[in-house]
């Protein structure tokens, strides 16, 4: 018996026993309930929200944008609200990949939800179809629900497009990039990337505003592919590929 | 919008009869922990049922739950950045005999990148091909963490065993 096979045998002493899997999967379900009792809930509010603006608008007006734009926020899931690292996402820039959004609604996520839903995504990294939080704020927040409810696929990367209809100039985009590199390094407490090599990594990715400003989308494309060869499998699988170089985004960006 | 049907309809009981030792085997190796790893397969199960992906078949399944699972651990990490250190006794109660204990302990010792590749590769017997589809790392990135992590857990071994 080898080393390893003792290793093995070692791990494998390691089960659930049955009562233990029942135990864990009632507790899923429990917060399951719990979490759908919040979306009735953010539900209910919207409601609300829509009655007074019917029939009382002036009310919401006095109310003022940054309470509007918090119940906006809050209607997608109102469960999330409280985290600091929030990421717009659209299937429809996911391209050609299964992407962590059921339909073409597009969902805000956590930073704790969206770190397994780019795990789906296979051919761009994450950022090729993410908005995170500091971008939407440099725009008016109806306009950008309006916006994201009526994009199209086909038209490349979620942030060139967004940069192009809203006319962001490159200094507020560096600006907001810079921002969002030190939320990332704050909130993870790992190094801001300019391309993420792992899965893992991709959390940690802020934009090359150099590249995004040149609007050449092939070149752009190329940038966020994950792999810049993939090998498949007869059934289309993916089996190995090679990976593009890391690069980390220099201190001073952040600090 | 017509529903999309699904391929491989996820299903939390039979999941759980078929890959809950496999992930739980796996975030106790992660976190070295009883506790800790009970509430990573909570928390991969609760996204799981509440996320119900479109799988292609029982290996996308089941590779979803692992990186699922291994994120999870690597969160739980990152929190504990500073007290790393798993005792002989918390390896134990993860369900190991005496002698086991001490070759886990081994393999827990390791760094998290060195540990989730060599764990995959010799407990759940993943291939070096496999590897990298599950990680998103190159098949020769695999191979040299594992070449690696032979060496660093050979380096611990011989530490140990001058102790």
């Amino acid at each position: 018996m080898t080393d390893f096979d003792k290793l093995k045998e070692a791990a494998e002493e390691i089960k659930l026993d049955d009562l233990q899997k029942q135990k864990i999967l009632e507790a899923c379900k429990g917060k399951k309930r719990r979490k759908i009792n919040y979306t009735a809930i953010a539900a209910a509010a919207a409601v609300l929200v829509i009655t007074v603006a019917v029939f009382s608008p002036g009310f919401l007006l006095k109310a003022g944008a940054p309470a509007d734009r918090a119940e906006n926020e809050m209607a997608v899931e109102d469960y999330l609200a409280d985290e600091d690292v929030k990421y717009y996402s659209n299937s429809i820039w996911s391209q050609n990949s299964d992407s962590c959004v059921s339909d073409s609604s597009g969902f805000v996520y956590t930073a704790d939800e969206y770190t397994q839903c780019i795990f789906s995504a296979n051919d761009f990294r994450s950022i090729y179809s993410a908005i995170p939080q500091s971008f939407i704020n440099l725009v008016n927040y109806e306009d950008f629900v309006a916006w994201s409810a009526s994009v199209e696929s086909g038209n490349g990367m979620a942030i060139v497009q967004f940069v192009e209809h809203f006319g962001i100039s490159k200094e507020d985009f560096d600006n907001a990039n810079r921002s969002y590199a030190r939320i990332i390094y704050s909130h993870y407490g790992e190094l801001p990337l300019y391309r993420a090599v792992e899965k893992t990594n991709e959390l940690y990715e802020i934009y090359n505003t150099e590249l995004i400003y040149s609007f050449d989308r092939e070149a752009i494309d190329e940038y966020y592919k994950v792999f810049v060869r993939l090998d498949k499998n007869e059934s289309g699988n993916i089996i190995s590929g090679s990976s593009p170089a890391e690069i980390i985004v220099p201190e001073d960006y952040y600090k | 919008m017509p529903e999309k049907k699904k391929k491989f309809p996820p299903d939390a009981e039979r999941a759980m009869e078929e890959y809950g030792n496999s992930l739980y085997r796996l975030c106790s190796v992660m976190t070295g922990n009883r506790e800790d790893a009970q509430d990573a397969v909570q928390d991969c199960f609760l996204r799981y049922i509440t996320k119900a992906p479109d799988f292609n078949d029982s290996e996308h399944e089941k590779a979803w739950l692992i990186r699922v699972a291994s994120n999870i651990c690597h969160d739980i990490l990152r929190i504990r950045k500073h007290s790393s250190f798993v005792s002989l006794d918390e390896i134990r109660n993860l369900g190991t005999s005496e002698d086991n204990a001490q070759i886990l302990g081994l393999l827990i010792a390791l760094d998290e990148k060195y540990r989730i590749i060599m764990h995959l590769h010799y407990v759940e017997g993943y291939k070096t091909d496999e590897l990298s589809a599950l990680l998103g790392i190159s098949s020769s990135a695999v191979k040299k963490r594992l070449q690696r992590g032979r060496e660093a857990l050979r380096e611990i071994y011989e530490k140990e065993a001058k102790q």
